[in-house]
């Protein structure tokens, strides 16, 4: 058998694979704990099969490796070897030729490895460890012959009978053991020859059937073996316990006497293993049982004394069902699990397929949308409905569950690594353990296939670079075994995979030196980054080599491989350190690749998608504020140049808007490069499928790819990552002096709105949480309410500020906030909004001290005492009407954007304008509650603004709080003019908390619902609910009351259908306000949730509007 | 439609709802005249020089459907177009020839051709018939097509009193520069 490229290539391939991950996973757990029999089989079961599997794709060299390594685990199997570092070492060796065989193999080359020094080694290590007796003899040749040959009686020769008779006289049993091989396996004689092998580690073999060295290289189906031993049955089934061995069946064989003659006796057949799991357990296979005796004419051989063992029989017997069924129950987990391999290819067709019916799905909502104009039959109507919404749904679980069948848990990706952690610890002679959480955790497998590297890199940097040496560790009190960790969770639509280690953390300070030295940055440039981006360098490629940092930081081999394959797979790499605690590297993937959120845009009529993993935020900018320093546009966005992209000049068509038009600007980022793309409109978000231009052309500068859209038509995505490095190849690093002309210069728009004009103080007043979100004084709430200040704290109050008059007095520093605008997923948007304030936070600490004279700092420093107080009031005066207007625009965008409150808009026929006058209502109502709340409490209580918007009745609990915390709710419904439900819920302990408040008892003391508890949250309720219910009458001039309070205790989920059920109500939207209550210094938060049904929302609406 | 289909069904194949044949003028007697191996060409008209594809080649032929532009393309790559749910690359075949700019007419297709494992439209002024000949009657490319480049002509193929100019569709899609 020559090498061959045979059509088993493939599966030979993903199977050796399979089992050298199983080999290098078991033998690390052997080296841990050598005398566990189970792990020893799996190994040899590993070894095994890689063995055949490699002579039958024709790797001889491979097959005879294998082989050797069998030997040598077959000593260990058997005892008669120890497992020693020796033995263990030898046999990774082994699996790493194994493995660089198949990787050339995979190459499509002929492998040429020369595989006979490992194998002489194995030889020795064998020879040198063995203990002599067992050691495995030339193996018999086993026989050849079908089922039916073996069916026939086992004949003995004298000889042989005369050999059991002395074998059972001196207190061994005999038996007869039937093996069957599967029918399909390949080389039988191979199985044969391996059991009979086994079996003469402990047995003396009396007879084979057929006879091995006549069966020569024939295939054996079946054959038999008559043996003699001292072992229990059990010993026998382990031996037999050989790949493809199908079942194997044990007969015992006695001495009897029969007719004053000693006779042979065989018993019934028992199956001491069958794989196929098919034999009701643990009986008797004893359909052909047979009493065989002896041939007459040799029954005189047997004249000595007659010996009955039935009794022993039949205790064997019962040990013999019992080891049955263990070895069947045994045999479902590994043979039940049945599986089919798909290629991804196939995966990937039926998903686009499926992506396709989603997609052609939603035109019949279009069509539905037509019909309800067109006035038809309602019955008809409603019912189209039904079955639209039925398919779609159908659709959508295909699609999901089409996309759950590529994924793949990351366990085996993660166990591999084990192996390297171990060689390095040898390597840097350091003592590491790994610790691998959430391996079940299923990510794509294309990121499965990729990620394999990326890991690898990182691990290896944890281990050179951030793990201390022992002693090192030992002097800062920490564990002297390190502990890198692996972990994988999801966490919205992402899935996270995360490297971490507790060693010594990044040093900042070199990372810094060695970007100067390397002249990736300039000093000025780093003083003018923040931490996060600092530490992002170290993916800069040719950031490299620790030895040239400095000897304790400074990872950078492989770091940009690792960005730049989670890159390709649409992921982003982030850094999170600690001096002296450890580095994690987290690495954020979508859930799947196929489907991606993107933001639409459009120019002029043409409509692109941006992948919203690229997108940082989205701001409008206005002419005036755009600069150009060498002939690249660019704006100053708080303190920073941000170079811009015509995107319509990238696209080669004439943009749509006029000269004095804001341009919307998608900020997007790559790397630890941002530009702005400039559009002419944004169209909101959407789940994109991607399709590859390459399958049908190739491809094209610029774009990711293309998709369609829910019409048929289709939209181009844009490659964000190829069109900013397009930005940096025109457009060389900009001049100190150009930055500066543009930092100071420029005072219009986002400059005067930016965070370069505030004194330091306010920047950092925003890093504290505490200071987030603006107070207000219960008594003076009327004049304070008009803050818009929340707005940085929750995007979504953005628009439910722009209502109020901005106080003067406002910090400058929030003003910028709104600006973040109109990404319109909510989860997304709160991490955008989380790292913004992380920017602020360090900017300013990274200004204070840094000694270097940044552009920043100067200009900070100028803003701060060139410009008189005067000065500094009048243009926050202006920048705050400029910022009004603004904001009433974010919103607008932010509302267009926004799918489900479009989605509302639309069921409830309301106009932006609409809403904030019910958001101003909402507003002024809390006010007056928590004003209220404070008189009849005779204590301070201070109320946040309310975060007000519409959420459809089935997402409250999973946008309000926590769908796994118990919630107290109390609730009132309404009556009047209009109908609805108001409920005020807090989180469980927080209404403990609240209560303890009311009762001026010690915080915590609370925790249980009494009625007192009770009455008390119910009058709270009553206050707030009814202030909110006045002020609502007042204004829509409607009669509106609330009545008495319920209070249920329960999940969100049940509380509402609680409400809905018991009323009857039909609401299909809630508005809500989240409030926080203070309470000096604790904060207790609860939300208030109104719950008009949808026609009173109407009602509310049209009298508004009057 | 699926066009190759329909013409190994019939050798009268041709009156395919999108081939715009003047099919009645299909001879069967001169396809019983000619030996040799037989080829099946769509046919189309630009400026009065008919060109044909081979027919195996086709994959079906559209109605001019709506076409995304495709940025930072050559501008014979008139954008791109939703094949069922696969996005396929459209050549103004005009334009690929440096022939001059024809309005969109009712009559205006679009060819979809296999191109290796890629999709790729074609779009033509119109699609003429599908013509029956032997291989014998093609001739090599010759210098007497004007305007049209070498680089795109597979042959030239005599059919009753016309000459088909037969398309090498391997070069359709890319330039050579822009490789």
């Amino acid at each position: 058998m020559g090498f061959s490229l045979g059509e088993y290539q493939d599966i030979f391939l993903e199977e050796a694979d399979e089992q050298l991950q199983e080999l290098n996973q078991n033998l690390l757990q052997l080296e841990k704990d050598p005398n566990d029999s189970d792990i020893i089989n799996n190994i040899f079961r590993a070894a095994h099969s890689l063995k055949s599997s490699a002579a039958f794709v024709g790797l001889n060299s491979l097959s005879d490796l294998a082989h050797k390594m069998e030997n040598l685990l077959q000593g260990i199997r058997d005892k008669t070897m120890d497992v020693n570092p020796e033995i263990v070492s030898v046999l990774f060796r082994c699996f790493d030729e194994i493995s660089s065989v198949i990787g050339t193999v995979a190459s499509g080359e002929e492998p040429t490895q020369d595989l006979s020094s490992i194998i002489s080694q194995i030889q020795q290590v064998h020879d040198k460890t063995i203990q002599g007796g067992g050691s495995p003899a030339a193996p018999k040749q086993t026989q050849a012959v079908r089922t039916q040959d073996v069916a026939v009686k086992t004949k003995l020769t004298v000889d042989e009978m005369k050999k059991i008779k002395k074998g059972l006289e001196s207190g061994l049993s005999c038996c007869e053991v039937t093996v069957f091989v599967e029918q399909d396996a390949m080389m039988k004689f191979l199985k044969a020859r391996l059991v009979v092998n086994n079996l003469e580690q402990f047995s003396t073999i009396v007879t084979t059937v057929p006879d091995l060295d006549e069966a020569g290289d024939r295939d054996v189906e079946v054959f038999r073996v008559v043996l003699l031993t001292e072992q229990p049955v059990d010993e026998i089934r382990k031996a037999c316990d050989v790949d493809q061995v199908a079942r194997v069946d044990l007969r015992k064989i006695s001495l009897t006497r029969k007719d004053e003659k000693i006779v042979i006796r065989f018993h019934d057949t028992e199956t001491i293993a069958d794989v196929e799991g098919m034999q009701p357990q643990g009986t008797a296979q004893d359909n052909n049982e047979y009493e065989q005796e002896d041939e007459p004419e040799r029954n005189g051989l047997f004249a000595d004394e007659p010996q009955d063992n039935e009794e022993d029989h039949d205790i064997e017997h019962i040990d013999i069902s019992s080891l049955s069924v263990d070895r069947k129950k045994d045999d479902k987990k590994a043979y039940i699990i049945k599986t089919v391999k798909v290629s991804v290819e196939k995966l990937d067709l039926l998903l686009n397929n499926v992506g396709e019916l989603v997609i052609a799905n939603s035109g019949f909502y279009k069509l539905y949308e037509e019909m309800r104009k067109l006035n038809y039959d309602k019955a008809v109507i409603n019912e189209f409905k039904n079955r639209m919404e039925q398919m779609s749904r159908i659709a959508k679980d295909l699609q999901s569950s089409i996309m759950k069948t590529r994924m793949v848990p990351i366990g085996q990706v993660f166990s591999r690594f084990n192996r390297l952690v171990r060689d390095l610890a040898i390597e840097f002679d350091k003592k590491l353990q790994l610790k691998i959480i959430g391996e079940e955790t299923e990510l794509d497998k294309k990121v499965i296939d990729a990620i394999g590297e990326p890991l690898m890199h990182l691990i290896r940097n944890s281990i050179d670079h951030g793990v201390e040496k022992t002693e090192e560790r030992r002097k800062m009190n920490k564990t002297e075994i390190a502990t890198i960790t692996l972990n994988a969770y999801q966490g919205g639509n992402q899935i996270f995979v995360e490297v971490s280690d507790d060693g010594r953390g990044l040093n900042l300070q070199g990372i810094k030196n060695a970007a100067v030295k390397r002249g990736v940055a300039t000093r000025e440039m780093l003083a003018n980054m923040d931490n996060e981006d600092i530490y992002n360098m170290i993916f800069t490629p040719g950031f490299s080599t620790a030895e040239e940092i400095t000897d304790i930081s400074g990872r950078g081999v492989g770091m940009n491989v690792v960005k730049e394959i989670v890159t390709e797979l649409n992921g982003n790499v982030s850094i999170e350190t600690e001096p002296g605690m450890g580095t994690r590297f987290v690495m954020a993937f979508p859930l799947t690749l196929a489907i991606i959120p993107a933001i639409m845009v459009k120019v002029r009529n043409e409509m692109f998608a941006i992948p919203l993993s690229d997108v940082i935020e989205t701001i409008k900018v206005s002419n005036e504020d755009v600069t150009t320093i060498e002939g690249h546009e660019v704006i100053n966005l708080r303190g920073e140049i941000l170079s811009l992209i015509r995107l319509n000049e990238f696209v080669k068509v004439e943009s749509a808007l006029g000269d004095d038009q804001k341009i919307p600007v998608v900020v997007v980022g790559f790397g630890n490069r941002k530009i702005g793309m400039m559009v002419d409109y944004l169209e909101g978000k959407q789940e994109i499928v991607i399709k590859s231009l390459e399958q049908n052309y190739r491809t094209v500068e610029g774009l990711a790819g293309a998709s369609i859209l829910g019409d048929g038509s289709i939209c181009l995505i844009l490659d964000i990552a190829s069109m900013i490095n397009k930005v940096i190849a025109e457009q060389d690093v900009v001049s100190r002096r150009d930055r500066k002309r543009v930092l100071e210069g420029k005072k219009i728009g986002l400059a005067d709105e930016g965070v370069t004009v505030p004194s330091l103080d306010t920047t950092a007043k925003i890093s504290s949480p505490q200071e987030e979100r603006e107070v207000i004084h219960a008594p003076a709430v009327n004049e304070e309410i008009s803050r818009p200040g929340k707005s940085a704290v929750s995007p979504r109050t953005e628009t439910s500020a722009p209502k109020f008059e901005p106080k003067i007095e406002k910090k400058e520093a929030e003003k910028e906030k709104p600006e973040i605008a109109a990404v319109p997923d909510d989860s997304r948007e709160e991490i955008k909004e989380e790292k913004i304030y992380d920017i602020h936070a360090e900017e300013t600490s990274v200004i204070s001290e840094d000694i270097e004279p940044a552009a920043a700092l100067e200009t900070a420093a100028r803003a701060g005492s060139e410009v008189s107080d005067e000065d500094v009031e009048k243009r926050v005066k202006e920048a705050l009407s400029q910022f009004k207007d603004e904001l009433r625009e974010n919103v607008k965008y932010a509302m267009g954007g926004d799918q489900p409150d479009e989605h509302i808009k639309k069921a409830m026929q309301m106009t932006d304008d609409d809403l904030d006058k019910v958001r101003v209502i909402a507003n002024i109502g809390i006010t007056e509650a928590a004003e209220s709340l404070s008189k009849i409490l005779n204590k301070q209580i201070d109320l946040s603004i309310p975060d007000v918007r519409f959420i459809a009745v089935e997402n409250i609990p999973g946008t309000i709080g926590d769908v796994d915390n118990v919630y107290i709710g109390v609730y009132m419904p309404l009556v009047g003019d209009i109908t609805g439900t108001i409920l005020f819920s807090l989180m469980e302990e927080k209404g403990f908390e609240l209560i303890d408040h009311l009762y001026g008892i010690e915080s915590g003391r609370t925790n249980e619902l009494t009625e007192d508890g009770e009455s008390a949250l119910k009058e709270v309720t009553n206050i707030i609910g009814s202030s909110v219910v006045n002020v609502f009458s007042d204004k829509i001039g409607m009669a509106l009351k609330p009545t008495v309070p319920t209070i249920v205790h329960d999940y969100m989920q049940a509380t509402l259908d609680s409400i809905l059920v018991m009323y009857n109500v039909e609401n299909d939207y809630a508005l809500v306000m989240e409030t926080d209550f203070f309470y000096g210094d604790d904060r207790v938060i609860g939300n208030l949730l109104i719950l008009p049904d949808a026609e009173s929302l109407k009602t509310i609406v049209s009298k508004l509007r009057d | 439609m699926d066009l190759r289909e329909l013409l190994k069904n019939s050798s009268q194949a041709g009156e395919a709802e999108s081939v715009k044949a003047d099919a009645d003028e299909r001879d069967d007697a001169e396809a019983v005249e000619i030996d040799g191996t037989i080829i099946q060409l769509v046919s189309f008209m630009l400026d009065d020089v008919e060109y044909g594809i081979d027919i195996l080649a086709v994959h079906e032929i559209l109605r001019m459907p709506e076409i995304t532009r495709l940025p930072n393309t050559p501008s014979y790559i008139r954008g791109v177009i939703n094949l069922r749910g696969n996005v396929i690359p459209v050549v103004d075949v005009r334009d690929r020839f440096g022939l001059p700019v024809a309005e969109v007419t009712d009559l205006t297709r679009i060819i979809v051709v296999e191109v290796g494992d890629k999709l790729v439209g074609l779009l033509v002024d119109n699609v003429y018939q599908v013509v029956r000949m032997s291989e014998r009657n093609i001739d090599p490319p010759a210098d007497l097509i004007e305007g049209v480049s070498e680089e795109f002509i597979k042959g030239i193929g005599r059919y009753q009193k016309r000459l088909i100019i037969i398309f090498n569709l391997g070069n359709m899609l890319f330039s050579e520069e822009d490789e």
